[in-house]
């Protein structure tokens, strides 16, 4: 009896299947990616690796709030120390060991995203962390822009792209089209490792907190344990993406600790879709293409872009990511009662 | 011998008294029901058990220890598990994936994690486990649901699996039967009977565990057909205490039931 149920159910089953056609289209994306140099100019390809960064740096700040149910509104510190730290290093002639810099990066970030929480967590969550987050990198941008030794109000600026000396070998990464496949391989490494964390026992452990904090205590877990990887996770990936931006954008300024970069993440979130792990990357390009195709509309593009902006977060709920699911089980599933 | 030790619990919200001095023992194996009309303090109570909320004054001992002052996380890996009167459970999970959590959480409380560092699914004694949970709430057919579109009975039977999930000691369960269909109640007392009984019988206990189970509920047809002792509360004060049967004839539980005629009768039935 419950056999034959089996064998209906999979002679139900659609020949292409959602993670089916979802994998396609992340491979695609990524040989679309690499093919990028080929395909535009450099200015085009410096947007596309700035897009590709910021969307690393927002897939971590999701990792907090779609998993862990935190919303921080002051990411963009932490992108700002991980940045510092590498270009602080870089000027400093440490390049070839980019790649460790790039880990220190990350590591600064997680520490200061650990002693945060360690502070905050236990008593404010909601609104508050969020007040407490946005003042402590408002408070950061005020210190960086009063430190002369990092530049004040202008930053540091001539930061060189590096050549990697690996023992044996020595990787150029001094042109830009070496320097973005760099940044699509760390890019590929951050989000392996994020994608890894937030499917596993830990993923299912931040899923029950952020649902239901209580509950998950009554099944033993440490609640305030689980928050606080996160918020370091996060930090890190932050911290990792501020270092490998530096040599990108080749100067750093406070701004990087302001409103706006740790709102980012918050856009491209909504817009690409909330508990989903590609949402925010979907989000960040997409929010590109807007901000590029609008780009000479000079005046009113900010109306325009906020404009659509609204219009698809309004039109599609569940984000584009979640809609888009939802499309592709209406199709299969049509398909499939045929 | 006692499991659970209550002595002389007081508890207040703001300048309200709201549990006046209870002094209760529960034994090791016995199901024990807390009845007593709305507002008589039963679920107050629960929360100082398990550490919802502490208590102003008097101690809660659970095997012997005192853990008056203990958090709920802690309490629940000594061995407390707890069921809500509107069932609680991970929705944004499958209903397998939140019975294997607290599997997980249980055996990394215990340092037994059994998956490899890097593995991603829940290793296959954690996945055998859960599914036997959920065969065990008949809830194996709806396994890869997820848990927010579930109904309201199945959400009850899943949180009652999530918590058996934690080998539980001592079971409490906040009015297990609310707001269900006179059937659903009969299979949730039927469930509660097989979760006393071990495995070996074709119950749902593990080997070699005794399980004790504290329940309020409002069914008395519920609570005469399974518990062993009763406790009734009424405006924060323990009015008797005792084996069903001294309890359907005490004259002042029969006091503080009466004008509710159907509760009267249902002493009586
Ligand atoms: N958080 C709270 N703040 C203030 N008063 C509360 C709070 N929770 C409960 N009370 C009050 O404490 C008293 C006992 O409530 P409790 O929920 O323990 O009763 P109960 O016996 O579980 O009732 P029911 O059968 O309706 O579930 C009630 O008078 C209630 O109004
Ligand atoms: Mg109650």
């Amino acid at each position: 009896m419950s056999s034959s149920l089996a064998e209906r159910d999979s002679r139900r089953k659609p020949a292409l299947t959602r993670p089916g056609i979802n994998n396609t289209l992340i491979a695609l994306a990524t040989l679309t990616l690499l093919a990028m140099p080929f395909l535009t100019n450099s200015g085009l390809l410096y947007l596309v690796g700035t897009t590709l960064v910021l969307g690393v740096y927002s897939v971590g700040w999701n990792l907090l709030f779609s998993w862990a149910g935190l919303a921080s509104f002051g990411s963009g510190g932490l992108f700002a120390i991980g940045a510092y730290v590498s270009a602080a290093a870089i000027r400093a002639g440490y390049d070839q060991f980019f790649l460790l810099i790039v880990l220190a990066g990350a590591g600064a970030g997680a520490l200061v995203a650990m002693l945060v929480g360690l502070v905050a967590l236990r008593r404010t969550t909601g609104i508050f962390f969020a007040i407490l987050t946005l003042s402590l990198s408002e408070l950061l941008r005020h210190t960086l822009m009063h430190t002369r030794s990092l530049g004040s109000e202008d930053g540091l600026s001539n930061i060189t792209r590096p050549v990697l000396s690996l023992g044996v070998v020595e990787i150029d990464l001094t042109s830009g089209p070496t320097y973005y496949w760099f940044i699509c391989v760390s890019a590929a490494v951050i989000l392996g490792l994020c994608w890894w964390l937030t499917h596993g026992p830990f993923g299912r452990r931040l899923l029950a907190v952020r649902h239901d904090i209580e509950r998950a205590g009554f099944i033993g877990i440490d609640v305030h344990r689980s928050r606080l990887a996160a918020l370091v996770i996060s930090g890190a990936v932050a911290g990792c993406a501020g270092a490998i931006y530096a040599p990108w954008a080749q100067i750093v300024t406070p701004e990087l600790s302001g409103m706006v970069r740790s709102t980012q993440p918050i856009l491209f979130t909504l817009l690409g879709g909330l508990q989903s792990f590609w949402g925010p990357m979907i989000g960040a390009f997409v929010f590109m293409v807007i901000e590029y195709a609008t780009r000479t509309l000079v005046g009113i593009q900010e109306i325009i872009t906020g404009a659509i902006l609204l219009a698809v977060i309004l039109a599609f709920r569940a984000g584009i990511a979640g809609s888009w699911n939802a499309l592709i089980d209406r199709l299969t599933e049509r398909r499939a009662d045929k | 011998m006692s499991i659970i030790e209550l002595d002389r619990i007081t508890k207040s919200y703001g300048p309200i008294e709201v549990l006046h001095g209870i002094d209760a023992r529960v034994d090791e194996g016995e199901v024990f029901a807390i009845i007593g009309p709305n507002g008589a303090g039963k679920t107050t109570l629960f929360k100082v058990m398990t550490g919802e909320s502490l208590a102003n004054a008097g101690t809660v001992r659970f095997d012997g220890q005192d853990v008056t002052r203990m958090p709920p996380h802690l309490r629940i890996r000594a061995g407390m598990g707890r069921t809500f009167q509107v069932a609680r459970v991970f929705n944004p999970l499958t209903a397998l994936d939140n019975v294997v959590t607290a599997i997980e959480a249980r055996k990394r409380a215990q340092g037994r994690t059994d998956h490899a560092w890097w593995a991603i699914r829940p290793s296959a004694p954690t996945r055998d486990e859960a599914m036997g949970l959920l065969e065990g709430v008949t809830l194996a057919g709806k396994a890869k649901m997820q848990a927010a579109d579930l109904s309201h009975g199945d959400r009850k039977r899943l949180e009652l699996a999530v918590t058996l999930a934690g080998r539980p000691r001592v079971l409490m369960m906040d009015e297990p039967t609310a707001g269900m269909s006179p059937v659903d109640r009969e299979q949730v007392s039927h469930l509660i009977r097989r979760v006393m009984k071990p495995e070996t019988e074709g119950g749902l206990s593990a080997p070699g565990q005794k399980l004790t189970v504290i329940m309020t509920e409002h069914d008395m047809s519920v609570i005469f057909g399974l518990a062993s002792r009763i406790m009734v509360m009424n405006q924060g004060k323990r009015i008797a205490l005792g084996p069903v049967e001294d309890i359907r004839n005490d004259p002042h539980v029969r006091e503080v039931y009466l004008g509710k005629e159907d509760q009267h009768e249902e002493l009586d039935a």
